[in-house]
Parts: structure tokens; C-alpha cells; sequence
């Protein structure tokens, strides 16, 4: 499999989000189907909640968007200025509540049944999905006003 | 028996409902990723509920190419209207990996809802 990286600076206009997860499978051709599918929605809902809950900072004018394939390793990278100090603990904590699951299923679905019991306008879903359904690894740091989140599965 | 059919469709989802007789069929074609998916769906499931009155409703996903996270919500909203109004609907999956896991998710919470069943096309 070919080894790159790919990196953009990314205005937060919602049509782009569908040409980057095209692109991603794309460039992925010759990978699994399911790893392909995988990294496109897990490059959308990242991108997803850049655009809906992030802010423009000093340190973050735009959105960054960094993808990156090895032999043994898939990497995605979102960093967006932080909109409010709530949405940023709501991200780190679901980030925390998917990292400590043992069974990745469990908050996906523990949401679930809470939509169902009483829909709400915020899903709430796609942090955990990415854990169950992408079967990625995430991680979160914030810094200067930009907080980013990393998604990283191995390739095999 | 004559075949009725409405067509909903914006920003590359489609969502076409085919009556015959008693039997109702939604299949879904596309993408739907929308920043607010149920900014269209929550008035054309509005539609469907009124269309579907009194039919059996087969709910096909299997030619769906992407959801995002946001279309769950007013999925799981439709399948609890259709079940509180005693509707029987059939949800179908592909085999293609999203779509199973989706499959195996909507089948764990609808034990709840007796009027909808779900599986896989085909399967």
C-alpha cells in the first residue's frame, strides 16, 4: 500500500466535508472496504463537529484537516478554535467515556436509548461512533484556543 | 392494483415511497449528511406517517452510500411514531459493514418497539 499525507486548511463550508470523505476513500483504493468507509465517516463527523460547535481563534482561522496512511497505521487530525469552554468538556468527556470502554459498543448505544426515550436536537453520537462503528482510537488536546482531536486505527 | 409513488429528495438523498394496496416501500438512495438532517426529514417523515396509515411499511436502507450521525436521531424518532401508531414496519440493512453495525444497533433498541422488526435485504 502506498504511504501519504495529506493536509488542508479547510473554510467551514458544510458542502466540503462530502468532498473530503470522497477523496479519503479514494485515496484508500486498494484498502478494505470496511477501512475505507470507516475513514470516510470518520473524517465527516470530525469535520461534522468542527464546522457545527468550533470557532474561528487566533491560532485557528481555519480548519485543519491532516490525513495520513503508513504501512501499519491510519491517522486522522481535526484542529478548530474552541467555541465555548462546555462544548470542549463535552468532547473531551465523550472522548473519555469511548478511551475507557471496554466494549466500544456500550456509550454508542447507551445514547441511542436515550434518543429513543427522548429525542434531542444534538445527536451526540458521532464521537462515539467513531470509537464503535470506525473502531478508532482518539485522543484530544487543547491549547491556545484550538483544541484537536486525533483518530488513529491500525491498517491491518 | 394501481401503484402510488412520492419522491422526496434534496442534496443527493432520495427518499422514494412506493405504495400498492397495503404494502408500503421507503427505500433510500445516496447520502444524507446534512449539517441538520432533520430539517428535511422530520417534514417528510411527517408525510410518510399520514401516506403509510393502514399499510405495512418495508424501510429499506440497503442503497443508502452514507449516514452521519445527525440522521439517527430522526430515524429512531420515525420507527417509535410508526410503532406507537401500530404500524408494522421492516427495516432492512446491506451486508456492507455500516450498514450491519447500524442493522445490530437499531435491532438492540427496537426490542422495545414490538411493531418494528429489523433485518438484513436478502437476508
Amino acid at each position: 500500500m502506498n504511504e501519504f499525507t495529506m493536509e488542508a486548511q479547510i473554510e467551514p463550508v458544510w458542502g466540503t466535508i462530502r468532498s473530503i470523505r470522497a477523496e479519503i476513500k479514494a485515496r484508500l483504493d486498494g484498502h478494505a472496504e470496511g477501512i475505507r468507509n470507516a475513514a470516510g465517516m470518520v473524517a465527516s463527523e470530525l469535520l461534522e463537529n468542527a464546522m457545527k460547535y468550533g470557532e474561528t481563534a487566533p491560532t485557528a482561522s481555519t480548519i485543519k484537516f491532516e490525513f495520513s496512511v503508513t504501512s501499519e497505521l491510519l491517522r486522522l487530525a481535526v484542529t478548530n478554535g474552541i467555541g465555548s469552554s462546555t462544548d470542549l468538556e463535552r468532547l473531551t468527556s465523550r472522548i473519555a467515556e469511548v478511551n475507557s470502554a471496554e466494549d466500544k459498543a456500550k456509550p454508542y448505544m447507551r445514547r441511542l436509548e436515550q434518543l429513543l426515550e427522548q429525542p434531542a436536537e444534538r445527536s451526540g453520537l458521532g464521537i462515539y461512533r467513531i470509537g464503535f462503528e470506525g473502531k478508532f482510537g482518539l485522543k484530544c488536546s487543547a491549547r491556545d484556543g484550538a483544541v484537536t482531536v486525533v483518530a488513529t486505527r491500525n491498517t491491518k | 392494483m394501481t401503484t402510488q409513488t412520492s419522491r422526496y429528495e434534496q442534496d443527493g438523498l432520495l427518499i422514494l415511497l412506493t405504495k400498492m394496496g397495503k404494502k408500503a416501500l421507503v427505500t433510500w438512495q445516496g447520502a444524507s449528511d446534512a449539517r441538520d438532517p432533520s430539517a428535511f426529514l422530520g417534514p417528510v417523515f411527517e408525510r410518510l406517517l399520514v401516506e403509510v396509515k393502514g399499510c405495512d411499511v418495508t424501510i429499506d436502507f440497503s442503497a443508502l452510500e452514507y449516514m452521519n450521525s445527525s440522521t439517527v436521531s430522526p430515524i429512531v424518532t420515525l420507527l417509535k411514531a410508526l410503532n406507537a401508531q401500530g404500524i408494522h414496519a421492516q427495516v432492512l440493512f446491506s451486508n456492507v459493514d455500516w450498514q450491519q453495525t447500524h442493522r445490530r444497533c437499531m435491532l438492540a433498541i427496537t426490542r422495545v418497539l414490538p411493531h418494528v422488526k429489523v433485518g438484513t435485504k436478502g437476508g
